[in-house]
């Protein structure tokens, strides 16, 4: 990797974890309040994030592990030397399925939910169409360049998750957390599924370890991203609770925009907040939708290693963009947004899970056999 | 850059310029019509509607008639739209006596979104919700059931729609309330929603109604109350009394009077301010409420059936007493105390025995307090709180009150 201008200079630990929490919150957020009520009582869901979120931190740091023992080789190139190439051209499709399924579910996404709050009129195909041009834009840039757009975004998407909750105390009840401790944890096991799937995206760390100055450090930065995003939803799902009450959250279908859209400031000065926070909120996920199809190029990359990156763009673009469209309402959309969870679960954390326990066992073994076969 | 590049722009810009034709959705803000407030009305049965200040829509009554579908309609909706001109204050003050800042118009249909397509018939601005203030609906279309549920549907789900929209119930015509224009208000809509905030002037305003929160109410099936807007004519309405819906039918079943309301009020902790009128010592007063503190326990009998208290404690000040003894000493003061203490009490206990025993809807938060300390004993009785077994009506509950005047003013005695 060249590092010469200013730009291309590796990230930090903290850039990372920055990084990370861009990932990671995307969409999942709207909704989030939504699922988790749906399937708990009063304010019980806290138990559902906290321990979703201590599966994730789990997860993160057992695959930041294995990103770590990569090195400064790229994730895929590091499989190859512990399973061989079939077996390595079988997760690269996999991870660039999953990255494209991403990517394009967070396009529609935004588009679905742009069209309801900001253009009526306007067809979600050319929402979204427009969407994933400029994605296509900023990840036909350099690399390190998109990472550093998560730097620049996410303090922006922090501040106005803060004046959310500032001005929403407003209408909090504190009798709409009450009572606790009342859902079976049937129950709070579906709600965990849920914040799971909101949780999932960290194994970017995967192919960013490369950028980052110190990748022994990467552990640090997945788990505190982790913790970061975690800490977030806990904030913004008692909120939801608070102000719209278990049943009404259930019933809301983005409670974290009728949050946006609650508040007044003072004096009807500003009166219609929610814009500014569709604003930063399309950013962060612009930023999310952006990483992954950046990472679907990268697997693309490495499946076909002569093609040029323009030539690349130009494959994914119109894939993503059919997959994006695919959906035709909002139960197929739920199913597509399902199944990427579960290709996530499996390509992004399983996978390379598994792959450390292979690669940490057989390590000796398997990097002398990859010696002489490979080379 | 060379020729080539130049080439391989050309047709990259004639591409851009097909992405740059116009936005979809851009309405100028001069051709939207703001619609600020929003009343629903039974149909009128009888031909010939009076004529009032407002421009009807004859149009289409006509129409209706004429191929005989008046009486299928169940709303009559009337949308209150702003004229900008009207709202400017630098006129010369000639012509500002005809210019009104705002017109009503209203339309007859099943459902809400119809009835907005057929504004749009009428209207050369496409009407724009996002300003909504206020949602009157007239009490003949909430006693029927299901059909208060059916009239908001609509300004829930739009996405143009808040919910801090306010909701109020009317004994009147929804349309005679949205007339209402005293001389230093130009928009009714905005006159009455910052009349429903008068809560620390008064405290026989129930708080606002949000369409938020009777949305969860109505999910919740509980019992609630609504600010209820009485007595519209050209110069003032009054907004005083609450409209009690009961949460199972989730249809309104009576209204509560303003002293009822205040009692509501202190029940629920909601009061802010106002003033209690009491006697003493055959002299009366007027006790000003300045901090009201609410506390609601419970305990479990015998029978395993809870039987509640109000703990509540006002403190405030006295704004008037006549002939009064020396307000600056122990038994006057104590004197005074006991008698605000008994008026809040009467207020509270008319409250709940008309909830109690002529509702028999939950609006006081009894329920509520049950779910959320004694889920378990709530889970076995829920059925039987307000329907079979009419546990919520036999229950006793008591108020206790205490009373703190802090102050009498500034003066002891008016007369010697």
């Amino acid at each position: 990797m060249r590092i010469n201008s200013y730009g291309e200079k590796p990230l930090s630990t903290l850039e990372m974890g920055m990084t990370i929490v861009s990932m990671l919150v995307g969409v999942g957020v709207l909704t989030l309040p939504r699922s988790v009520a749906t399937y708990t009582s009063s304010f019980d869901g806290w138990m559902s994030i906290l321990l979703a979120g201590g599966i994730a931190l789990l997860a993160g740091w057992l695959v930041s592990k294995v990103a770590v023992r990569a090195g400064n080789k790229n994730f895929l190139d590091y499989s190859v030397t512990l399973v061989g190439r079939p077996f390595t051209y079988l997760i690269a499709a996999l991870q660039f399925s999953y990255f494209l399924g991403f990517c394009s579910y967070e396009t529609r996404a935004i588009a679905n939910i742009s069209k309801q709050y900001l253009f009526d009129r306007t067809p979600v195909e050319y929402i979204s169409l427009v969407f994933i041009l400029v994605v296509v834009y900023g990840v036909s840039g350099s690399r390190s360049g998109l990472l550093r757009l998560n730097v620049l975004f996410l303090p922006s998407v922090l501040i106005m998750i803060v004046i959310v909750v500032c001005f929403g105390y407003r209408w909090f009840e504190f009798g709409n957390l009450k009572p606790f401790m009342i859902t079976p944890p049937i129950g709070i096991a579906q709600g965990m599924k849920e914040v799971i799937y909101s949780l999932l995206g960290f194994e970017i760390i995967l192919y960013y370890i490369v950028f980052m100055e110190r990748p022994e450090k990467a552990p640090k930065a997945v788990m505190s991203g982790i913790a970061l995003t975690v800490f977030i939803y806990l904030v913004i799902y008692q909120l939801v609770i608070g102000i719209f009450s278990n049943i009404g959250a259930m019933n809301i279908v983005y409670p974290t925009i009728e949050l946006a859209k609650e508040i007044q400031f003072p004096g009807n000065f500003f009166e219609r907040f929610e814009s500014l926070f569709f604003v930063i909120w399309i950013m962060t996920i612009y930023n999310t939708a952006a990483m992954g199809f950046d990472l679907a190029n990268e697997c693309l990359s490495f499946l076909f290693k002569r093609s040029t990156k323009r030539y690349r763009l130009l494959i994914i673009a119109p894939i993503a963009y059919l997959i994006c469209m695919a959906p035709g309402d909002m139960s197929q959309f739920a199913t597509l947004g399902n199944m990427i969870s579960y290709m996530a679960m499996l390509s992004g954390i399983l996978l390379p899970i598994s792959l450390l326990m292979f690669g940490g066992k057989k390590n000796n073994k398997e990097e002398k056999a990859n010696d002489k076969s490979g080379a | 850059m060379t020729r080539a590049v130049h080439r391989r722009m050309l047709p990259l810009l004639l591409m851009t310029s097909v992405l740059l034709t116009g936005c979809w959705d851009r309405v100028e803000i001069d051709q939207r019509g703001f619609v600020v407030g929003v009343g629903i009305d039974e149909p009128d049965k009888k031909e010939g509607e009076k004529q009032g200040s407002n421009i009807q829509d004859h149009d289409t009554q006509s129409q209706d008639k004429q191929s005989g579908v008046s009486s299928k309609q169940t709303f009559k909706v009337l949308y209150q739209i702003v004229m900008p001109a009207g709202l400017s204050t630098n006129k010369s003050d000639g012509s500002s006596e005809g210019d009104k800042a705002y017109f009503n118009m209203s339309v007859e249909e099943n459902a809400m979104a119809t009835s907005m397509a057929k504004l749009s018939q009428r209207l050369s601005r496409a009407p724009f919700f996002e300003h909504l203030k206020v949602i009157i609906i007239s009490e003949s279309i909430a006693r029927k059931p299901q059909k208060f549920a059916e009239a908001i549907d609509f300004f829930l789900r739009e996405s143009q729609m808040r919910r801090s929209t306010r909701v109020m119930v009317t004994r009147d015509k929804a349309g005679n309330i949205l007339n209402t224009h005293p001389p230093d208000q130009k928009l009714p809509a905005q006159y009455l929603e910052e009349l429903s905030d008068n809560t620390k002037e008064s405290s026989r305003i129930l708080p606002e109604s949000r369409i938020g929160d009777v949305h969860e109410f109505l999910l919740k099936h509980k019992s609630f109350a609504i600010q209820g807007v009485m007595n519209g004519n050209r110069n003032y309405s009054t907004v005083t009394e609450a409209a009690v819906f009961n949460g199972t039918s989730n249809q309104m079943v009576g209204f509560l009077n303003s002293k009822e309301t205040a009692g509501l009020n202190f029940m629920e902790g909601h009061v802010k301010g106002g003033q209690i009128k009491f006697t003493f010592e055959d002299r009366l007063g007027v006790f000003s409420i300045e901090r009201v503190s609410r506390k609601l326990d419970c305990t479990f009998g015998r029978d395993n059936l809870p039987s509640f208290i109000f703990h509540i404690e006002v403190e405030g000040s006295v704004d008037e007493v006549f002939h009064a003894p020396d307000t600056l000493k122990e038994p006057a003061i104590s004197a005074m105390e006991t008698g605000v203490q008994k008026e809040i009490v009467k207020l509270m206990e008319s409250t709940a025995n008309k909830l109690q025993h002529e509702y028999n809807c939950d609006v006081m938060g009894l329920r509520e307090y049950l779910f959320h300390n004694h889920y378990r004993w709530f889970k076995q009785h829920e059925n039987q709180w307000e329907e079979e077994g009419k546990l919520f009506s036999t229950r006793p509950v008591q108020m206790d009150v205490k009373v703190s005047v802090r102050r009498s003013g500034n003066i002891n005695l008016t007369e010697d």
